[in-house]
């Protein structure tokens, strides 16, 4: 139970936690994106990451495919599955109460969960590759290649989202379809489609974010779990349905867990994360960047 | 359109549950077949055993059959590896009754009957009872589950039966003073005290500098404890615990912990993981150039299967504790080829002991020559088995102390080489030499 303190130590986890929370902003923003939109919860959101994660995996072992090269590959299947979900099991709960619209995306996580531990059995999978063995270091820090890379991947993504959502016609009518459905359909919007597009995209980030964590993460069935999580508490933390606050929120947890375990020993390590929570809930409910209107 | 909606609702919900029921199965597929399986041994056993009987009925009138208590959990939480000891117990067995029986007793065949208990405490209390009652054994091996041995062994030594426990690592259940209850396998403290083992013998055989030791292990009850037994046994050796980092079991990243590891730059690094947990340290050390460093496993997720297949190139080099390898040179590995030959599985660590508990009990039986339990007993206790094809535990001479445990029950160090878990340590049991980058 050593509590140990040094400047190298905490500089490094410093660095590591900002590549992690990368990671995990682009993850959040699928999720808050589909919020923003819909106001659904979607709480199989980290089951479709491990599902990312194992197409990934195939991508890269079975046809050898360079894992950055497999992104659009993933985002495109990824929207797709999304897309398919959404028709089959989301829209028609749309209008239903809250509750019924949990049970079905929990249902859907379970059903995802165990059709992995079907398929793939519980042992956790891992792609041995060379950007895992690159690193560069100023000083005493260590920067690996490939958490530089899943950072950098991650802010383009997200800033390519923003534009998208801010600049171009189908982008304007999701923002349009979030403020007031009603009114969007009576300015000639297809409102379904528009939820179909952005459920499909939610889900096609954590297409990329599963691409670019295959060389420094593994893939098991239950690997959603904690992600999907971690990813609740960004959206929440940030403001629900905002982009930027997803970014800002994937950051300060990313530093939270790293920095957390640089000063705190074994399960209080995990402390620091959600005290940073609580105190963002109880100062600003709202969350940290209010949901634009 | 409502009608419309319920009916793609009902039918998803249908779909759900069809898909939860369908895979809760699969995901405990030890719970089903256990209780078909129960049956054929017994079955099979009391065939092949009515000819002998008839033969030895007309040798002598004393005794036909000796019977003998297997208890293991093969329902339950530990079912699978009940039952892969149940085997390895059969195995044995069959082997004995086929070389003829127990000589001294007239060629008695030995007739294994079964308790299950279902890896309960108090079922395995009423399942000694029961065995020791109503069917009449003269011994009992089990029980697997520390803590169901504990209430077990207690019943046990109340109704002065000799217990042979295969597993069951807790250190108390042979520090309680008891007369009827003897231990193959080794405490739980001792993984710990083997890991140590290797590492005086890497920096003294093997010429490793090791000045500086770190402890890198999960925050769990089993992770703590085994780390208290490393810092002891790291202690009385003469070497210096430089770190201690404790993690969450269920980390998403452990990045920074390794990073804490590294920064005292450690001669050896010791471990205690589950499997996901492991995954990433080893995902980090080749991260952070640690390639280099011993990182030695408690016998945690290094070696679970499909840790290596996962891992490839990164596991390499990687060390654990492991109690059997179907890789060991000489005897373990014949026997273990003739075992899977009929089970169509290796030994595990656990079942192995199961196997040398049938040899060791045949061996009491044969020495005391005798049905009375107090004779069986005091055989147990006067047991010196050397290493053989019927005692293939990576020791020289198995004995059993004043306390019933067999003190120098020891475990193999495996090294990741090639993809595959190679015993390195102990030298005069190992398959091949340790590499050190």
């Amino acid at each position: 139970m050593d509590i140990t303190f040094s400047l190298p130590l905490l500089l490094q986890s410093v660095v590591s936690g900002v590549f992690l929370g990368g990671v995990f902003a682009l993850i959040a923003t699928g999720l808050t994106l589909i919020w923003g939109v819909m106001k659904i919860i979607n709480f199989a959101h980290g089951e479709f990451l491990m599902v990312g994660l194992y197409l990934v995996y195939f991508l890269v072992t079975k046809l050898g495919i360079n894992p950055y090269l497999t992104i659009p590959i993933n985002f495109i299947f990824l929207f797709l599955i999304g897309a398919l979900i959404f028709r089959v099991n989301i829209q028609p709960v749309l209008k239903d109460p809250v509750m019924n619209q949990i049970l079905l995306t929990v249902g859907l996580m379970l059903v995802l969960q165990n059709l992995a531990l079907l398929f793939f059995s519980a042992t956790p999978l891992t792609y041995d590759n060379i950007y895992n063995r690159i690193t560069y270091s100023i000083g005493p820090i260590v920067f690996p290649l490939a958490n530089v890379l899943a950072f950098i991947g991650s802010l383009i993504v997200i800033l390519l989202l923003g534009l998208f959502l801010n600049r171009t016609d189908t982008g304007r009518a999701i923002r349009a379809a979030s403020q007031n459905s009603e009114a969007a359909t009576l300015m000639g919007i297809d409102v379904s489609r528009t939820y179909l597009i952005a459920f499909g995209i939610g889900s096609g980030c954590v297409g990329i974010a599963a691409s670019l964590m295959i060389t420094f993460y593994y893939v098991s069935p239950t690997v959603g779990g904690f992600l999907g999580l971690i990813a609740f508490i960004i959206v929440v933390l940030g403001g629900m349905g905002n982009i930027a606050g997803a970014l800002i929120g994937g950051l300060i947890i990313g530093l939270g867990e790293t920095v957390g375990a640089a000063l705190l020993p074994g399960s209080f390590s995990r402390l620091l994360t959600f005290l940073i929570f609580i105190f963002v809930l109880l100062f600003r409910p709202e969350g940290i960047l209010r949901r634009g209107e | 359109m409502s009608i419309k909606m319920n009916l793609t609702r009902m039918a998803m919900l249908a779909f759900m549950i069809l898909f939860l029921v369908g895979c809760s199965p699969a995901s405990s597929p030890t719970s089903q077949p256990i209780v078909q399986t129960n049956l054929p041994p017994i079955a099979t056993e009391v065939t092949s055993l009515k000819p002998t009987e008839i033969n030895s009925s007309q040798q002598s009138e004393q005794v036909t059959t000796i019977k003998i208590g297997a208890l293991h959990p093969v329902t339950g939480d530990a079912a699978s590896g009940g039952k892969s000891m149940r085997n390895a117990l059969t195995f044995a067995i069959d082997l004995i009754n086929k070389e003829g029986g127990i000589k001294s007793l007239n060629g008695a065949q030995i007739e294994l009957v079964y308790g299950d208990t279902q890896t309960k405490p108090d079922v395995g209390v009423s399942e000694v009872e029961r065995l020791a009652q109503k069917e009449g054994v003269l011994a009992i091996v089990g029980a697997y589950n520390s803590s169901v041995t504990k209430p077990a062994t207690q019943a046990a030594e109340r109704l002065g039966l000799p217990f042979l426990i295969d597993m069951a690592a807790s250190d108390e259940i042979t520090e309680r003073g008891y007369k009827w209850i003897f231990r193959l396998c080794p405490k739980a403290s001792w993984y710990a005290r083997d890991q140590v083992l290797f590492v005086q013998y890497l920096n003294k055989d093997m010429g490793l500098k090791v000045e500086n030791v770190a402890l890198l292990h999960e925050d769990t009850d089993w992770g703590m404890s085994v780390a208290d037994g490393q810092k002891k046994y790291l202690e009385e050796a003469g070497y210096k615990v430089a770190i201690d980092v404790t993690y969450p079991a269920n980390a998403a990243d452990l990045s920074t912990q390794v990073a804490k590891v590294k920064s005292v730059n450690p001669d050896v690094v010791l471990t205690s993981t589950y499997l996901n947990d492991a995954v990433l340290i080893a995902k980090e050390r080749e991260k952070l150039g640690m390639s280099k460093v011993p990182f030695i496993d408690s016998a945690g997720g290094t070696i679970v299967s499909g840790f290596i297949e996962s891992l490839g190139n990164t596991a390499e080099g990687l060390f654990s504790v492991l109690e059997f390898s179907p890789l060991a040179s000489g005897y373990p590995s014949q026997v273990n080829e003739e075992f899977h030959k009929v089970y169509g599985e290796d030994f595990t660590g656990n079942s192995v002991y199961s196997y040398v508990a049938g040899w060791v009990l045949a061996d009491a039986l044969e020495r005391a020559g005798s049905t009375d339990k107090e004779a069986i007993r005091n055989a147990l206790a006067s047991t010196s088995m050397p290493h053989s094809t019927k005692m293939i535990l990576p020791q020289d001479v198995l004995t059993f102390d004043q306390t019933g445990q067999n003190p120098n029950a020891s475990m193999y160090i495996v090294q990741v080489q090639g993809g595959k878990l190679i015993p390195v340590y102990p030298a005069k049991y190992a398959a091949a030499k340790v590499i050190l980058p």
